[in-house]
């Protein structure tokens, strides 16, 4: 839990009504969103969903067609990048070939036309927190540095400017997945040495789910929902999330009096907000076997295990229909066998 | 693989190096004697003028061509939705024989009455050589990427700054060779000074006088020694500068 001190939290962007068309097609419909200040703000969505072009809107590289973008409650939808004070992180990293390592990170400085001595300061200081030993690197040329090390210099050559936000644009994508981990773990201890709001943009789930203090998922240029990891998680409020984020069983079921028939058989469901044919989401790890409850118990056979450490994920056949299941390994199940399972009813989650 | 590049080599060698071989023995009065008093040629004062007539000609024709192709190459690499048909109109030009396109453009100038002008010499010169000075610019330009030209916005440079502190640099390699490409050939040049020069004399023009009009393969040789080393001397130079030219 993060300790907000005695103060208000300003808001640093606010996005409100926000469209931009290529052409007839609409990239982004109708964005409204506000990230607080010091947040790690993530924008998680599938790849053409539209989020470069929402980062390239708040840094000003692109200007939407309406709506408006505000920092700091002030209006900066037209604002050139080169005034936004805003540091940014590309997927390609853009770093620029001609220039040394310290040349790249002091880029912003000079064009600030800021003392050689600060520069000098500013530069070592940011070469520093993203781990990076000047005294070996400063005098580097790009094309010396391995794929991490570039990773570094992007992020520290936007913090030297000391934004006001800090965009970074899928700046994971090109790594190993070693190497990502690392750098995941990274940025979270950045942000949170620096301070500065983080917008993170990236199609993977996991990464938001453990760098995020607020998550927005985009689809299809609209908005589906934003919220922190846990309601993102626990509380999708489209089938687009439920099952976008992590994995999901999904039920279609029609009512048939006190009951809903679905492909697994008759569930009992308190509340189903009146409607006749509706969509039950179920996660793997909420499916429960051999439970101590008797309502909503249904037979099934196991399909198959696999053993994933910890964990094993096990698909049971009912009638047909493969429900996926996620257990710890202390439960022993074989395939073939029969199993009862069930669940509780508050973590069934419905759509229509 | 190393035989495939042997047929090359044996035609720049029997046709290129060869012949340069026995232009150096005539320069020093091969098969009649063997003197250096064709290279007597260089102190001549005549010598000097027409060299530095050529240097001057060479050196507007390259600094016209970089400033009109640099706009080109600029638009066609980054802003153009039509690289292709944009690239075939700038090298269309080479489809049409380059003493053709000379005299198409003996037949604008004459009723200008430019003709036989020094002008008319780099105006010829520019047209028959500004597409080698947008290629190269063309190709250095084009490996830009878009998002190293934002990050320099997004770093608070304005357009102008960026153009001065990213582009130009990266564009570096391309002003380099597109340099060569036009300066050499053009300190070179006689049919363009022949043609549309009139009385304007180059290395070129003198070169050719020496062979064809007078006979004196001797001296010509001579002449065309030294204008080789000249060129080799300046581009070593040159090269060796650039390399370490900071823009």
């Amino acid at each position: 839990m993060k300790l907000i001190p005695y103060r208000m939290v300003k808001t640093a962007v606010e996005l409100v009504n926000v469209c931009k068309k290529y052409g007839n097609f609409c990239v982004l419909t109708d964005i409204n969103l506000s990230i607080m200040e010091g947040d790690f703000f993530s924008i998680l969505g599938p790849s053409g969903s539209g989020k470069t072009t929402l980062l390239k809107i708040i840094a000003g590289l692109l200007y939407p067609d309406s709506g408006k973008v505000y920092m700091y409650d002030r209006d900066c939808t037209f604002l050139p990048p080169y005034k936004r004070n805003v540091g940014v992180v590309f997927q390609d990293l853009a770093l620029f070939p001609h220039l040394n390592v310290f040349e790249n990170v002091a880029y912003g400085l000079r064009i600030r036309k800021l003392p050689e001595k600060e520069i000098k300061e500013k530069v070592y200081e940011c070469l520093y927190t993203v781990n990076l030993d000047p005294e070996v690197f400063a005098k580097r040329k790009i094309s010396q540095l391995s794929g991490g090390q570039q990773q570094r210099v992007a992020i520290a050559r936007a913090l030297a400017i000391e934004p006001s936000i800090l965009l970074l644009d899928e700046p994971l994508g090109s790594l190993d997945l070693k190497l990502r981990q690392h750098m995941i773990s990274e940025l979270k201890r950045i942000q949170r040495k620096v301070g500065t709001t983080f917008v993170y943009v990236t199609h993977d789930q996991t990464e938001a789910l453990i760098l995020s203090d607020r998550i927005a998922v985009i689809n299809c240029g609209k908005v589906e929902q934003i919220g922190t990891p846990v309601e993102i998680y626990e509380k999708p409020k489209t089938k687009f999330v439920a099952e976008f984020i992590g994995e999901m069983n999904f039920i279609q079921a029609k009512r048939e009096g006190e009951y809903f028939l679905s492909e697994i058989g008759p569930i009992k469901l308190r509340d189903s907000n009146g409607a006749d044919k509706i969509l039950l989401a179920l996660r793997p790890e909420k499916v429960v076997i051999d439970p101590k409850n008797t309502r909503n118990v249904f037979r099934g056979r196991v399909d198959e295990v696999t053993y994933l450490g910890s964990q094993i994920s096990v698909k049971i056949n009912i009638n047909g229909f493969i429900i996926k299941s996620l257990q710890p390994s202390t439960i022993k199940v074989r395939e073939g066998e029969e199993v009862l399972l069930g669940f509780r009813e508050e973590d069934v989650l419905t759509f229509t | 693989m190393r035989f495939l590049s042997l047929p090359a080599i044996a035609y720049l060698l029997v046709l290129f190096y060869l012949p340069f071989l026995i232009v150096i023995f005539y320069s020093f009065g091969f098969p009649n004697e063997f003197t250096v008093g064709n290279y007597e040629i260089v102190t001549n004062p005549i010598f000097l003028k027409v060299f530095l007539n050529s240097l001057l000609i060479a050196a507007l024709t390259t600094v016209i061509c970089l400033i009109l192709a640099y706009p080109v190459a600029y638009y066609i690499a980054l802003k153009s939705e039509k690289k292709n048909l944009l690239l075939m109109l700038v090298i269309l030009p080479f489809w049409i024989n380059f003493l053709l396109r000379t005299y198409a453009l003996m037949t604008i100038l004459s009723p200008l009455g430019m003709m036989f002008t020094f002008q008319a010499v780099i105006i010829g010169m520019v047209y028959d050589y500004l597409p080698f000075m947008i290629l190269p610019l063309y190709a250095s330009l084009e490996k830009i990427n878009r998002s190293q030209l934002e990050a320099s916005y997004a770093f608070g440079a304005t357009p102008l700054k960026t153009f001065l502190k990213v582009t130009l640099p990266l564009s570096k390699p391309g002003i380099v060779a597109g340099v060569i490409l036009v300066f050499v050939p053009s300190l070179g040049e006689f049919v363009v000074p022949a043609m549309l020069g009139g009385t304007v004399a180059t290395v070129g023009t003198l070169t050719w006088d020496l062979f064809l009009r007078y006979h004196d393969w001797w001296r010509g040789s001579a002449l065309s020694v030294i204008y080789i080393a000249i060129v080799f001397f300046s581009l070593y130079l040159y090269i060796k500068r650039a390399g370490k030219l900071e823009l």
